[in-house]
């Protein structure tokens, strides 16, 4: 019974790191992202970019560049890229300000062991 | 098949100026080589460890930004992957595909957490670092094996690209020439380099002995100072050539058009003999040369070209095998036509026939027209063609959650100087991975139009390329910041490798293992 109570205790006092609840919240869009691109990219050309052997029917073309290439990767290419920047300038948490701090350069003397008892 | 040879054309690579070329190459080296002196006056004046093997952890938003992408980009980039676009068309812009996410997932998925564990646990190496979070010298000792044996497998393609570089920049240099002719002396008593090219195991000898001095002077900071001196490089080697390509083919839609017309070649073999059998002297017959077989009542003219030198050596009558293609597509044999017409440099050995042998249709895509510009892309081997569904997703996921794992750029991660540097430094880099691959893809499928018949030897394709498109601009300096890109992507990914193996031995085998009161002084000299 005392095990369970401390157990108990121990659950309603745990706290997460915000950095791990942020990296959890960060992984979470990143595999979104990651999963559209690939879902539209190879959806796309798999159904449209595969000419079958022997066929005669014209690839059509649109500036120059095939419009399978056009729908199927430069798109999903420019989305990818507004979504990752979308997701680095306004989505990324910035929590390492705590690691920052008691980090310090090599040629920087630690100043906060100065002076303690050794 | 035998006949006579009714025109020999020069190759593609003269160039009119070769030493402006090389001018361009040489100020490029040396500020490679003047990074390498400041860094190691700033190497200095810092803790030699953390500063020599990681910087000092304090990258900035570009440092950042270009070594990453600098270190991602290989001689895989610019000579296997042009190689592929000139060798499969338009269906390599889906194998490369994935490429889309690499900055998402190469630096969002682990970059805040190993830096703040390589922070916490005061790690310099991967290894170190890996014992850090599984608190398991096994782990470690995986780590640094893995690295050392692996990455030196990976090292070779680069050196074998930078040679390649040097070689075509400088091959008609008399100094160069010179210094192959005494290495060849050298080598031709040495059982193992006797058949190698001289030319080429001196480009192998100066590629080395460059990247080892200013990697072993500067450490980690000359290795990024460079990166960001060659990714800018790269970047603006790129555009400059995309410009210079879609001018010299007259626009993406004419070269598209006409790789839609166009179909695979024969790859075959062929051989060169004397018809003069009393004549003795060495002929010679450059790499990338045409000859023709004059059409007969029961077959029509056919054109081939050989992708490798072909030597009628002294006293012999026949030249071994080289690599050959038969041209088939009507553009080529126009350009061809063209290019005799104008009588360009045309030597017509009229003592050699030639002999085409182990004829060798593509599996895939033989005389099918649009295979260049559609899945699965023509293939030599392969009845179901280059790039399969399946494949393509592969890669797909490789390049994405493969490569957020290659450990050049995960010692990267431990290097920048905050997630304020992250945030800014993955939008950048998603500018910049997209122009240099989308263009890379534009740029070789116009290749085809420009230089025919390569498809033997493919790897060639960029080198080739940067010389003829900047003679033909009329710019042959420009050549030695167009060859200066591919040769900076092998340097960048050899030089990193080269400092993560070297901190793998002298600070996780010798360090740790062997002598854990090592003196900075004997750290210095190991590393």
């Amino acid at each position: 019974m005392n095990q369970t109570t401390s157990q108990s205790e121990l659950n309603s006092n745990f706290e997460y790191d915000p950095a791990y609840l942020n990296a959890l919240k960060e992984l979470y869009v990143m595999i979104g992202i990651w999963g559209v691109s690939l879902v539209w990219t190879v959806g796309y050309c798999g159904l449209f970019a595969y000419q079958a052997p022997g066929s005669t029917q014209a690839i059509p073309v649109v500036w120059g560049i095939p419009t399978w290439v056009i729908w199927g990767i430069v798109l999903p290419w420019v989305t990818c890229g507004l979504l990752t920047a979308w997701f680095a300038m306004f989505y990324i948490k910035q929590d390492d300000a705590d690691i920052l701090a008691e980090d310090f350069s090599p040629e920087t003397p630690p100043t906060i062991k100065q002076g303690s008892p050794s | 098949m035998t006949t006579s040879i009714t025109s020999l054309i020069n190759p593609v690579l003269a160039i009119s100026d070769a030493n402006a070329a090389l001018l361009t190459f040489g100020v490029y080296c040396v500020l490679v080589m003047g990074l390498a002196v400041l860094s190691h006056r700033l190497l200095a004046s810092r803790s030699f460890q953390a500063e020599y093997f990681l910087g000092s952890r304090n990258l900035g938003v570009w440092a950042f930004m270009f070594t990453f992408a600098a270190t991602s980009a290989s001689a895989g980039s610019f000579a296997g992957f042009p190689a592929l676009i000139y060798a499969h068309g338009w269906v390599l812009a889906f194998w490369i595909a994935g490429y889309m996410a690499v900055p998402l997932v190469g630096m969002g998925l682990l970059a805040k957490r190993i830096n703040r564990m390589s922070r916490q646990a005061d790690a310099i190496t991967l290894p170190e670092l890996m014992y850090a979070r599984f608190g398991s010298t096994a782990i470690s000792i995986i780590a640094t094996t893995l690295i050392v044996f692996l990455l030196t497998f990976y090292l070779v393609p680069q050196f074998k690209m930078a040679s390649l570089i040097l070689q075509s920049l400088m091959k008609d240099a008399p100094l160069w020439s010179e210094c192959a002719r005494v290495l060849g002396t050298v080598t031709s008593k040495i059982a193992y380099l006797e058949s190698e090219d001289p030319g080429k195991l001196l480009g192998l000898l100066t590629f080395s002995l460059m990247v080892i001095v200013y990697t072993s002077m500067g450490g980690f900071r000359a290795v990024v100072w460079t990166d960001v001196l060659q990714g800018i490089v790269m970047f603006v080697g790129v555009l400059v050539m995309l410009g210079l390509v879609l001018y010299q083919v007259g626009g993406m839609s004419r070269a598209t058009a006409v790789m839609s017309e166009m179909v695979p070649p024969v790859l075959c073999e062929a051989s060169f003999s004397r018809t003069d059998q009393t004549d003795s002297k060495e002929i010679q017959i450059p790499s990338e040369s045409w000859f023709e077989f004059a059409a007969t009542s029961d077959s029509p003219a056919r054109l081939f070209r050989i992708n490798e030198t072909a030597f009628v050596r002294e006293g012999q009558k026949q030249s071994d095998l080289v690599k050959c293609v038969e041209i088939v597509s009507q553009y080529e044999r126009d350009l061809f036509a063209s290019w005799k017409a104008e009588d360009s440099a045309v030597i017509i050995p009229a003592d050699v026939t030639a002999k085409v042998v182990n004829e060798k249709p593509y599996a895939y895509g033989a005389g099918q027209k649009g295979v260049y510009i559609s899945a699965p892309g023509p293939s030599e081997d392969k009845d179901f063609g280059f790039l399969t569904i399946a494949v393509a997703m592969s890669f797909f996921m490789y390049w994405t959650i493969g490569g957020a794992g290659q450990p050049g750029n995960m010692v990267r991660l431990m290097a920048f100087n905050g997630t304020r540097t992250l945030k800014r430094s993955l939008a950048l880099l998603v500018i910049y991975f997209s122009v240099i691959y989308i263009s890379l893809v534009l740029i070789f499928c116009c290749s085809r139009l420009l230089i025919p018949g390569l498809d033997q030897t493919p790897d060639r394709i960029m080198p080739l390329l940067s010389m003829n498109i900047a003679a033909s601009a009329g710019v042959p300096w420009l050549a030695g910041l167009l060859m200066a890109a591919p040769f900076a992507a092998a340097m960048s990914t050899v030089d990193s490798f080269m400092l993560m193996i070297s901190s793998s031995l002298v600070r996780d085998v010798y360090q740790k293992g062997i002598s854990p009161n090592v003196s900075e002084k004997t750290m210095k000299r190991l590393s």
